[in-house]
């Protein structure tokens, strides 16, 4: 253990990087125990190493004296692109096509004529095997060897196998047998260690997605494990969760990077909620074509629930919601005459009318452009003009089907565009039975901060954030996560049995067994939750564990009655125990910025809908200074509008701390 | 209100379905309405008239259209106020259909209506799962018209006593109930907020109006005629059958009237559909030729209107039986309105999907508790001119879940040996129906099942010279013995006996020898 805490303190002398590989550039965040350095590269999508290797020369660092973690698109991508490997699905004979049928539902509810998704697998890639395990863990009818040979022979010609039979999670047996039979060299997943939870389809996706990536995943942190010097303890990935594992844990946990990059952004966030004495926050990214929230309640929210391409991904991954609205989102009028944004975008090409390569149809960029919330002057990403006559033209020809000029037309696009995003905010909060009005929105990527502080009012939320780094904000998360693992296991426990809590305990020694297992040597610090329900319900609220019946039965309580307004004469019982074990990782630290004396000074001017407003640069904007809207704040790659009726300081690490006017000061804190 | 406005109101209220529905899927203890999502929330405006659904079930759709006109003039509302009813010829649809509504009222005016819809899994029929072959509407359970559940804010514990006396499970009831009440409530509460920063009476009626031009559109695109088309129910599991359903669309210009002349009288088993049912099978089609966008509201229905002889098949009389109305009539009446638009619009209508929803309901008794357990079977959808049809998945009025087979041995005497797809089930053609399903149920204790099926004797249509889709099987192995079950009926099941169900395929599109 000592060994391990003294190279966990080599590590903070080390460089920590963090590198976020997005689709567009990779983002760089370095941290050499004092200041923290920021860098982007191109992405280089056909082996995105090239790009970390090119930002680590870049950046004159030594590949072999880095502590690197890394937010990865590799899995997602597989999914995304159906690209991961051939792989062979092994179920229990008669239920093979489980992965075919899966929930019996139809996509569009509506459609009479839906096109046929592509499979993910031909009948040929499943395969049955007898045997069988009953609800209750009893094996009743084992494998027969004949099936064993067969698996073997069909294995041969696969790269991938993923097993997941019925029950497995209450005993392994029966996949335990497939796998023993498997040829050497070949990739499998097996359900029960993947996710040993109930519900067989979702087990079976995960598993299934764990071993089409799996493979994929492995080859390419060995290479830039490799180019990193091959030191074990070096290269680490972020996962799902929001947690950091090593790279040699990551293939074999393929299913959990699906969230790599994205978990970043509220990992960062909830570092930076620390760094301002707030833990009730909610995030906003928007992008060109989508935009991502998410909601911490002093940490973030996870579900089981995720899907990735349709398929559910029912590994515990950060709560991120996303719709598909963003400053691209094309604006138009529908058969009945109402404004509508979205769901289609101008993409980067044509991309939106002010752009001026050929997009005609107007988004919710040209409309920040007709509402001067964009200067006219400025650059967009890429070094692009903006051409304000083409967006105004695009948005004056769709006033005139509504009898609007083009800026009512534009503050229409915008109004329509915040709802959908006000839409996607009370999803997480209001529909979770949280009250955002007690919550910060920390608002990062490119086109959020147009629309941070309306949104903000629109939900009665008084205080915004933008962090510092906030271009590459899931980088900076990479050097504020800890080694983290999730570990969970179904067993349905009646509260009232006498044998109960010994039973429950038994299962969390294993747990805790496991995550030891996956971070050896290492001083953990473990949270125990059980997932908890009214006898008889098909749902579960996940409550932090207490070692008393009375106790858990108490909170379970609490919590049903404050989730959804009743609770129930019923008996109570456990489904499914987890655990997170976070080990002490070396993480970034903000440094103070120096404080400013005097006002800022304005860049220039521009004529906003609230008339004529100071455009500020970033840059300059140190502790100290104060500004009341309407104003601008430029950066490379973003900007803030600054409406009438809010303010703006800024926190000693450089954060931009928006308020409401009227708030006392107790309230802005 | 302008079209911003409007456009902000309609997502405003789509948002807050959506909560209600989030609400009662977290809060609901049954699996009927947590996994399989058999339920639908929905907003309504002083006259009853629908302004926005969140609607997970087709058939819910419809009739809520249909039903909260009648209830909201019937009853005498008062803020706090909560209604309960599940009578299919007053606002409901079939008796485990129970819908939870409560006014908003602002200002001391009455502003509009917020409620909840679900299939509770028994309402104390004389059959398991109050879906058996009784000939009465009361044998097939308990009939709530409207009436108070709360009255200006007091429980009146008479209104559900005759429920929660006859259930099996009255406290799982109650749960679901509370769970109804609380999303209908949290409706009221997000109607008066928005209440509270702009007038929503006048922009819920514009809206109406508004969505008036979908429905207009999408009837201007189908050609004008009359379009006829017969199709038939198997039986009505009493030995009648079989029972037409036939339609003559009569399409001029933006308007449109569905007439269901000539179709059967009414019959003595459960496939009667109260008007309601008719009404949301017939919505459901022209829902599906609007664009996916078009909003939720009765008024993209108004410029259809429906004709169905009072005493049919498609609008009994109130005591009818009508378990299966909703579930497998419904079904046939699109089949029967799709062959119709089928022969005006060949190129945008499919072939007949499986047409049934294949339910299964087992009952038995264990450790002094009677438990049920209901499902439906999807199966093979029609193949249409631009692609084959999907397979394996539930089609037009319904889309609930399957439940896990894991979660269905945890809880029930039942072992699942068998789920998979009918391979070849699907009709073929140049484009090929898709395929159905088979699952195996072994009791593992004695039991009781019942099935209400359809498309077992006929089989959905093909298209274009498209083959028809395979008729589903029902089968019944007691000992080494297997027989053939009926589509419709109730048997006994020993330990160790299995039921298999095999679901119809899709009907194909298109001449097979075009394809080569």
């Amino acid at each position: 253990m000592n060994a391990e805490r003294a190279t966990a303190g080599r590590a903070t002398e080390r460089m920590l990087l963090g590198v976020d590989t997005g689709g567009t550039f990779t983002d760089f965040v370095l941290f050499d125990g004092k200041r923290v350095r920021f860098h982007k590269e191109l992405s280089t999508p056909h082996d995105p190493c090239e790009a970390i290797l090119a930002g680590i020369g870049r950046l004159g660092l030594d590949a072999g004296a880095l502590h690197l973690v890394h937010g990865s698109t590799v899995a997602t991508n597989a999914i995304l692109e159906r690209k991961g490997v051939r792989t062979l699905f092994v179920t229990n004979r008669g239920i093979e096509d489980l992965l075919r049928i899966g929930r019996q539902t139809r996509e569009r509810l509506y459609d009479l004529t839906p096109p046929v998704p592509e499979p993910w697998l031909t009948p040929e890639d499943c395969l049955g095997i007898g045997g069988r395990v009953d609800a209750e863990g009893r094996l009743i009818a084992p494998v027969p060897e004949d099936d064993l040979v067969r698996l073997r022979e069909r294995a041969k010609a696969y790269e991938a196998v993923a097993v997941c039979t019925l029950f497995s999670f209450l005993n392994p047996w029966q996949e335990q047998a497939a796998r023993a039979a498997l040829p050497e060299g070949v990739f499998v997943s097996v359900s029960h260690e993947v996710l040993a939870e109930y519900r067989e389809f979702e087990r079976a996706a995960t598993t299934f997605l764990n071993a089409y990536t799996g493979p994929l995943v492995a080859r390419y942190l060995e290479r830039l494990d490799r180019a990193l010097g091959g030191q074990r303890g070096r290269l680490f990935v972020m996962h799902s969760a929001g947690g950091v594992m090593e790279a040699r844990e990551a293939a074999g946990n393929a299913a959990r990077m699906v969230l790599s990059g994205p978990a970043g952004g509220l990992v960062a966030a909830r570092a930076v909620g620390e760094q301002l004495g707030a833990e009730r926050l909610m995030t906003f990214d928007m992008g060109g074509t989508s935009t991502d929230v998410a909601l911490l309640d002093g940490a973030p929210r996870i579900t089981t629930e995720a899907r990735v391409a349709g398929m559910p991904v029912a590994v515990p991954m950060l709560d991120i919601h996303t719709i598909g609205a963003g400053g691209g989102s094309i604006a138009w009028v529908d058969e009945a005459g109402l404004l509508q944004v979205g769901p289609e975008s101008a993409g980067a090409s044509p991309g939106p009318a002010c752009y001026g390569l050929g997009g005609e149809r107007p988004t919710v960029t040209d409309a920040n452009v007709v509402l001067g919330r964009m200067p006219r002057d400025i650059r967009l990403a890429g070094g692009m003009p903006v051409d304000a006559h083409r967006a105004e033209a695009a948005l004056a020809r769709l006033g005139a089907r509504l009898g609007l000029d083009a800026r009512e037309t534009a503050l229409g696009v915008v109004r329509v565009a915040e709802e959908k995003m006000a839409g996607a905010l009370r999803a997480v909060s209001v529909q979770r039975g949280y009250d955002p009005r007690r919550f910060a929105l920390v608002c990062f990527g490119g086109a959020g901060g147009l629309h941070a502080c309306a949104l903000a009012e629109r939900l009665g939320m008084t205080r915004v954030v933008l962090p510092v780094a906030s271009g590459a904000f899931s980088a900076l998360g990479m050097l504020a996560g800890k080694r983290q693992a999730d570990v969970s296991q179904t067993r349905r426990i009646a509260l009232a049995d006498p044998g109960a809590m010994d039973a429950a305990r038994g299962v969390l020694a294993g747990l805790r067994e496991q995550a030891e297992r996956r971070m050896p040597g290492l001083a953990l610090e473990t949270r125990a939750f059980a997932d908890m329900r009214y006898a008889g319900q098909g749902f579960h609220l996940t409550i932090p564990w207490a070692d008393d019946a009375g106790a858990l039965a108490a909170s379970f309580a609490e919590a049903h009655e404050a989730a959804y307004g009743h609770g129930l004469d019923a008996p109570v019982e456990i489904i499914t125990l987890r655990l997170t074990a976070v080990a002490d990782t070396p993480c970034v630290r903000l440094p103070e910025l120096p404080r400013a004396s005097g006002a800022p000074e304005p860049a220039g001017h521009a004529m906003t809908e609230a008339g004529r407003a100071p455009c500020y640069r970033r840059e300059i904007l140190r502790p100290g200074h104060d500004l009341a809207g309407p104003a601008l704040v430029l950066e490379d790659t973003a900007t803030l509008w600054l409406p009438t009726g809010w303010r703006l300081e800024v926190s000693p690490h450089g954060h931009l701390l928006l308020s409401m006017e009227g708030l006392n000061m107790e309230e802005r804190q | 209100m302008n079209a911003v406005e409007l456009s902000l109101l309609a997502h405003r209220l789509n948002a807050v379905c959506d909560e209600m529905g989030a609400q009662l899927r977290r809060s609901a203890l049954s699996p009927n309405i947590k996994d399989r999502e058999d339920f639908s929330c929905a907003l309504f405006d002083a006259a009853g008239e629908l302004v926005a659904q969140a609607a997970h079930i087709p058939v819910h759709l419809g009739s809520m259209t249909w039903a909260m006109r009648e209830v909201a003039a019937m009853l005498d509302w008062r803020p706090g106020d909560v209604a309960v009813f599940n009578d299919p010829f007053l606002g409901g649809t079939h008796l485990p259909d129970i819908t939870v509504v409560a006014p908003a009222f602002a200002d001391g005016r009455l502003l509009g209506f917020s409620a909840a819809r679900a299939h509770h899994a028994d309402v104390g029929g004389v059959s398991p799962g109050s879906m058996g072959l009784q000939t009465r509407l009361e044998d097939e359970g308990v009939v709530l018209p409207p009436a108070h559940w709360f009255r200006a804010g007091r429980e009146q514990t008479e209104t559900l006593r005759p429920l929660l006396e006859r259930v099996g499970a009255p406290a799982e009831r109650l749960g679901d109930l509370a769970a109804q009440r609380a999303a209908a409530a949290t409706g009221v509460a997000r109607l008066l907020e928005l209440q509270g920063e702009t007038d929503i009476r006048a922009g819920m009626a514009e809206l109406l109006d508004a969505s008036e031009a979908w429905g207009r559109r999408a009837v201007a695109d189908i050609p004008d005629g009359v379009w006829r088309f017969e199709d038939a129910l198997e039986d009505d599991g009493l030995g009648h059958g079989p029972l037409p359903v036939r339609v003559a669309i009569a399409v001029r210009g933006e308007e449109a009237e569905v007439d269901f002349e000539g179709s059967a009288p009414q019959s003595p088993g459960p496939v009667n559909c109260p008007l309601s049912v008719t009404a949301a099978a017939v919505f459901y089609v022209f829902r599906c030729l609007m664009p996916a966008h078009a909003p939720q509201t009765s008024g993209i229905f108004r410029p259809v209107r429906i004709r169905a002889p009072e005493g049919s098949l498609v609008n009994a009389r109130p005591g009818a039986a009508v378990a299966a109305g909703n579930v497998e009539t419904s079904q046939r009446i699109v089949d029967a309105v799709l062959g119709a638009l089928a022969r005006a619009m060949p190129e945008r209508i499919p072939a007949a999907a499986q047409g049934t929803m294949n339910n299964v309901l087992f009952s038995g008794e264990a450790g002094g508790a009677r438990w049920t357990y209901y499902e439906t079977l999807g199966g093979g959808m029609g193949a249409h001119a631009g692609g084959p049809g999907l397979s394996a998945v539930q089609c037009h009025m319904t889309n609930t879940r399957n439940t896990s087979i894991e979660v269905l041995e945890m809880h029930y005497p039942l072992r699942v040996r068998r789920y998979a797809i009918r391979e070849g089930s699907g009709g073929c053609g140049a484009r090929d129906g898709g395929d159905g399903l088979v699952r195996e149920w072994e009791a593992l204790a004695d039991c009781r099942v019942s099935l209400l099926t359809e498309r077992r004797a006929s089989r959905p249509w093909g298209l274009n010279g498209g083959e028809d889709g395979a008729a589903g099987r029902n089968r019944l192995k007691a000992g080494a013995e297997w027989r053939k079950l009926p589509a419709k009926g109730e048997w006994d099941m020993r330990a160790g006996d299995v039921l298999r169900v095999e679901t119809p395929g899709g009907g194909g599109h298109g001449d097979a020898g075009e394809a080569a």
